[in-house]
């Protein structure tokens, strides 16, 4: 089933389309579900799982047809497409829809588990999981700027909701920190787009609308502010400095999964959102403009703020949840700082980078959610809880030990080593040597970071420690620890496998 | 060919054996001695052969180094083992000696757990013993001579429970060490000025330049080092520690000799290098004279014989410094060097078991213990008859021939340095009779004042006695090695021989008469050279404590300075992460959303103005 | 058509004045209120694009119904969070630190491993 019989007006392609329609209309599935059989409560994750399967088998289509795939696309010679992803879009789109299964995987068949994470219990999570996996995917491949707001803002308001739904202790200050900074973001969004509308006379992310609009001097300058708002806008959602204030609250009082989907789809995003954005000032480089170099500037003093105060204060952290969001933090910086070069490849290079990021982050997630089982909230979480953790629960060790080291880009995580090689690349090609050093030097900060709590799990037990530590591993999260490992250990040993899905 | 392929099996045979004697010592000490034996049975079976088999001089190639032709800018390595009928008869002496050692050690340390990593130990010695010996090639030399000096310190402290013997073993090594600096810069000399390691090569290149003067003046040092001569001789003394066997095996064949072995292969280019000869002349003349004087007021038997040790390797080393030719010089040397391997390898061997029946090696102790047994009384004379330099016992004939050939001038009148070499050795032969007389008065003269309780009468195997009667008659009858080998007795000077006589006899009366032993006390005179005058006290103000005083220093540099700026790094992150945690622990929304704003005023100021 | 200056210069007005009310004001409703004059700026910039444009799409005007949408949405969201926050603390002052007592300790209390 490809077009529909042309109404004249537009044309749809389903499969190409799957991957954002299946989370949503799973997300639709189970509040009806809900709505009409209130005490059917062990349907709604199975529901959830099925949707993001459906959404995952659909990208090879996308894959075998030709890139770029289009859709949503309007007839006539000036017609335009609405919807297209490129090789980067997909693993993008690969990305947030497998994160967010192993999520949903990590919140755990049990219900009453989730019942007692979540308020609303496990329909509500599982809808709000779906809608902004939906829009993550939307994102990725929106053309124009309705859609691309629209699947934007889709993406992050269902995370507000579920930190503020979690009933961790402090979770209300969190969720409002989060909820400020999102709607001050929006605000900072609409503007630009306000201003990028002013500029460019048209709604789209195209290179030649820009092209044009950045030879009249007036137009650039307002140009390239609705730019800066737009990447602003999008700032707080990558956890950039400076607008990264709400990661560290909203981590510690989320829910772990919860606080993992923030780390890993809501990252997936916002970095396709500004793919999106910044994808025709790459365009424009290429063809030899410098009509982008203020930005490249503007990105790389984020990437490179970002990282080194991210590793700076994580290295104080005792809180593993606190520290996994300073962890955030820095990394966020890591995926920038190519994107800052401004170059095809340099993307490709970032999207890698967030491949492997995210995968890390994820191992890790679900081993603090296996350690920690009650949610806890703010102060209850200690670094000291894994002392000794490789005598108690060898593959929990493992398992932490993969994903710190592929964080920290240390063998025998050799995905890590390739995608911070991958990452340096660009930013060497391009000659920005002052970013080159901030690099090198946050390479050896990050080891610091992540051996120091990786340290924890090799070192013994103090003698009056409990012997079991009452860690918990549902089948769930048990089956999505050995998926990642899995994914790491492949892609430890095949690492061209995850450079040449961006490409 | 037999010669060089003998040699080659026998070295085989020594080194591998170490480990073999080690693993059987595993599973039985028995085993282990009896493997230990065997294999010194067979080393010493093959030097036998390869003496036999020595017509002339045969090369053999150990390493396949630069193909023929090939140039390199490394200098060759040719690394080839030679045997000469010179070098087979040293080698097969070596051996020899090794075998009395290890059938000794088999029943002197029958009742030490150890044994069997003692045994090993002195296989693998004999093996670098060994290699020295036959080496035709600098490099195999210095192999051999580090190996001998690591496997000195293993055997010197075999006893390791006891404290004295531990820093004996460490102090021989560090001693030996230092000085084994001037002999590898001395060898790596050699080799650059000669574009090879070949000792024919080298020889060919010492052509008396300024240069070969100095490579041969460090090897000198080096030699010094090891055999114990000024400024270097205490640790010898201190090496007393060890078994007996062990003290036979280093004191009498082996590490005390290799240096003499290495310069006497090198005589042509030490013959030409003055400063060394001067070094090795003035040093040699000092310890000979020295020791013997000292050896004369020791109050323990065994350092009688540590201080002979030193005096006789000085002996044996003179003839090198100031011959007339290099050959002759080379002839005296080894004939010495052979004869000296003899005799004091009996001394040590019946003064182990002498030891053993009266409890002790003090003179006190072993005061009248030829009593009990005529046997080592009788055997006992013997090695010191020899020692003593009584013309016609082997030991004699060599004193004589080093004389000789120090004393024989080319005609144009005696050197300052032959002068004074030579006399040191008149004086060292009437001292050397002296302590002979007393040792031998010490053990065979009823008791006269109280001393230990003898222990019982050890279980001495017959093949340990046989051992120490091969011995003597290798004392006695060893002269007629001289005449079949190339270890040619050279000119009998019949002038000097009657001066040597009359020297004797005259050290022979000093003996008789002055009988230090019979006061009931030590004097204050003896007591200080039985601590060898102080020496060791010098070596720690002189060396030792400067040095650990460098090396405090240089960790406290290494440690609080170039570390620093190690650390700066890690406090400067410590300190940024502190005042960042700080930052951000009021955690106000408020903030929060200032934080946004500013940073988008932030980076428009950065993008507009960049 | 108006001097184009009138609607660039009230677009401005809203917005700083949206931007002063999220800085300067410590009660979430009212920050929520300055949001809203934000987004109203914006969509009056909207607006005058389209009007000058001409775009076949219409895409200024279009855009502002999406962002009165959006906007509808987040502020009950925003209003629904606030609410429980609310009821959790009996204030919405947003200048008030949220930090328990015992979050974020120094690690070299705890005895890291370093």
């Amino acid at each position: 089933m490809t077009a529909l019989p042309s109404a004249g007006l537009i044309d749809l392609d389903y499969w190409v389309l799957a991957p954002v329609l299946a989370p949503a209309l799973g997300a639709l599935l189970v509040l009806v579900v809900d709505a009409i059989a209130p005490r059917a409560r062990g349907l709604h994750l199975p529901i959830g799982l099925t949707s993001l399967g459906a959404g995952l088998g659909a990208l090879p289509y996308s894959v075998a047809s030709a890139t770029p795939t289009r859709t949503l696309c309007t007839p006539g010679p000036e017609g335009r497409c609405f919807y297209e992803t490129g090789p980067t879009g997909l693993t993008l789109q690969l990305i947030a829809l497998a994160a967010s299964l192993l999520v949903l995987l990590m919140l755990g068949p049990g219900t009453r588990h989730l019942d007692r994470m979540q308020r609303g219990g496990a329909a509500v999570t599982v809808a709000l999981v779906l809608a902004a996996t939906a829009g993550a995917a939307m994102v990725v491949a929106a053309r124009d700027l309705p859609t691309w707001l629209v699947a934007i803002e889709l993406a992050t308001l269902p995370a507000v909701a579920l930190v503020a739904l979690s009933r961790g202790r402090g979770a209300e200050g969190g969720a409002l920190s989060l909820l400020m900074v999102s709607l001050t973001s929006f605000a900072l969004l609409a503007v630009g787009i306000g201003l990028w509308v002013l500029a460019t006379g048209d709604a789209s992310f195209s290179t030649d609308t820009l092209r044009v609009a950045f030879d009249y001097p007036e137009r650039h300058r307002v140009l390239l502010l609705a730019i800066l708002f737009l990447v602003a806008g999008l700032g707080f959602k990558l956890s950039a400095v400076p607008f990264h204030t709400w990661t560290p609250q909203a981590f510690v009082v989320a829910d772990e999964p919860i606080a993992a989907y923030l780390a890993t789809v809501s990252k997936a995003a916002a970095v396709g959102a500004a793919i999106v954005v910044l994808g025709p000032l790459v365009s424009l480089t290429a063809m030899g403009r410098d009509d982008a170099d203020s930005i490249r500037l503007v990105v790389g003093v984020l990437a490179a703020a970002s990282m080194t105060l991210g590793n700076v204060l994580a290295l104080r952290m005792d809180d593993p949840l606190r520290l996994l969001a300073w962890s955030t933090i820095a990394q966020a910086g890591w995926v920038l700082a190519p994107l800052a070069m401004l170059t095809p490849s340099a993307v490709s290079a970032s999207v890698a980078y967030l491949l492997v990021y995210v995968l890390g982050s994820l191992a890790v997630f679900g081993v603090t959610a296996a350690v920690h089982p009650r949610a806890e909230g703010a102060g209850g979480r200690s670094l000291a809880a894994y002392l000794g953790l490789a005598r108690r629960s060898p593959l929990l060790a493992v398992v932490l030990g993969l994903g710190l080291l592929a964080l920290a880009g240390l063998p025998p995580a050799v995905v890590g080593v390739v995608a911070k090689i991958a990452a340096i690349g660009p930013v060497v090609a391009t000659g920005q040597w002052w970013l080159v050093a901030v690099l090198v030097v946050n390479i050896v900060l990050g080891i610091a970071v992540y051996l120091r709590w990786l340290l924890y799990a090799v070192r013994p037990a103090p003698a009056d420690a409990p012997t079991t530590r009452g860690e918990r591993l549902d089948p769930g999260l048990l089956i999505a620890l050995l998926v990642i490992s899995a994914a790491l250990i492949l892609l430890s040993l095949l690492p061209g496998l995850g450079l040449g899905l961006a490409r | 060919m037999t010669g060089p392929i003998a040699v080659a099996w026998a070295l085989l045979v020594l080194v591998g054996g170490a480990p073999l004697i080690l693993g059987a010592g595993l599973v039985s000490r028995r085993l282990a001695s009896g493997l230990a034996q065997l294999l010194a049975l067979v080393a010493a079976g093959l030097g036998v052969v390869a003496v036999m088999g020595a017509h002339g001089a045969y090369t053999l190639p150990v390493l396949r180094t630069a193909p023929p032709g090939a140039s390199t800018y490394l200098p060759l390595f040719p690394a080839r083992l030679a045997t000469t009928s010179l070098v087979a008869t040293i080698a097969a002496t070596v051996l020899l000696v090794v075998l009395a050692v290890q059938v000794f050690a088999a029943s002197y340390l029958d009742d030490d757990d150890r044994r069997p990593a003692f045994q090993a130990t002195v296989s693998l010695f004999a093996g670098a013993m060994l290699l020295l010996v036959v080496s035709r090639d600098l490099v195999l030399t210095l192999v051999g001579w580090e190996v001998m000096g690591w496997c000195s310190y293993l055997l010197i402290g075999h006893w390791s429970r006891k404290a004295a013997a531990r820093r004996a073993a460490y102090k021989a090594f560090l001693v030996t060490r230092l000085a084994d600096a001037a002999f590898v810069i001395g060898i790596v000399a050699l080799i650059a000025i000669a574009g090879s390691s070949d000792y024919g090569a080298v020889v060919q290149h010492a052509d008396g330049s300024r240069a070969t003067d100095v490579a041969m003046t460090a090897l000198v040092i080096g030699v010094l080092g090891k055999s114990a001569q000024i400024p270097f001789q205490d640790w010898l003394i201190d090496a007393m520690e060890g078994p007996t066997p062990a003290s036979a095996l280093i004191h009498a064949a082996t590490m005390v000799a290799a240096g003499t072995w290495v310069l006497t292969r090198l005589a042509a280019a030490l013959h030409s290098a003055t400063v060394a000869s001067w070094v090795l002349a003035c040093a040699t003349a000092a310890t000979m004279s020295y020791a013997a004087f000292t050896a004369f007021l020791q109050t323990d038997v065994k350092r009688i014989l540590a201080w002979s040790t030193i005096s006789q390797v000085g002996v044996m080393l003179s003839p090198l410094a100031v011959a007339e030719t290099a050959v002759d010089g080379q002839g005296a040397a080894a004939g010495h060097l052979f004869s000296h391997a003899i005799f004091k390898a009996l001394l040590f061997l019946t003064v182990g078991w002498l030891a053993v029946l009266a409890g002790s090696t003090a003179a006190r102790d072993l005061s009248g213990v030829g009593a009990t047994s005529i046997f080592a009384t009788a055997v006992w004379g013997l090695g010191l008859v020899s020692l003593a330099g009584v013309p016609f016992t082997v030991g004699g004939l060599s004193k004589e021939h080093v004389i000789a050939v120090a004393a024989w001038t080319d005609g144009d009148g005696p050197g300052l340095r032959q002068g004074m070499v030579t006399a040191a050795l008149l004086v060292t032969v009437a001292m050397t009779a002296a302590y002979a007389t007393r040792a031998f008065l010490i053990v065979a003269r009823p008791r006269t004042v109280p001393g230990a309780e003898a222990g019982p009468a050890p279980r001495t195997g017959l093949l340990a006695r046989a051992t120490l009667v091969a011995l003597a008659v290798a004392t006695l009858a060893g002269g007629l090695v001289f005449l079949v080998s190339p270890l040619d007795p050279g000119h009998l000077d019949l002038p000097l021989l009657g001066v040597s006589v009359v020297l004797i006899a005259t050290g022979v009366l000093v003996g008789l008469r002055l009988r230090p032993d019979d006061a009931a006390d030590p004097a204050p005179l003896m007591t200080r050279a039985s601590r060898g005058w102080g020496a060791d006290a010098a070596y720690v103000a002189v060396v030792a404590k400067p040095v650990l005083a460098l090396a405090r220093v240089v960790a406290y540099v290494d440690r609080e300075i170039i570390e620093s700026y190690v650390r700066a790094p890690g406090w400067v992150v410590s300190l940024g992460g502190r005042t960042g945690v700080r930052a951000h622990a009021p955690e106000r929304v408020s903030t929060d959303l200032l934080w946004v704003v500013l940073g988008l005023l932030v980076m428009a100021g950065v993008a507009l103005w960049g | 058509m108006i001097h184009l200056l009138l609607p660039y210069a009230v677009a401005a007005a809203l917005v700083g004045i949206g931007t002063y009310g999220v800085l300067a004001r410590r009660n979430a409703v009212l920050v929520l209120i300055g949001i809203e004059l934000m987004l109203a700026g914006a969509g009056l910039l909207l607006v005058t694009a389209g009007a000058v444009g001409g775009d076949r799409w219409q895409a200024g005007n279009v855009l502002t119904l999406f962002i009165i949408t959006i906007a509808a949405a987040e502020v009950v969201l925003a209003l629904a969070v606030i609410v429980a926050v609310f009821r959790r603390r009996d204030n919405i002052d947003i200048s008030i630190t949220t930090a328990l007592p015992a979050s974020a300790p120094a690690a070299a209390e705890t005895g890291d491993p370093r």
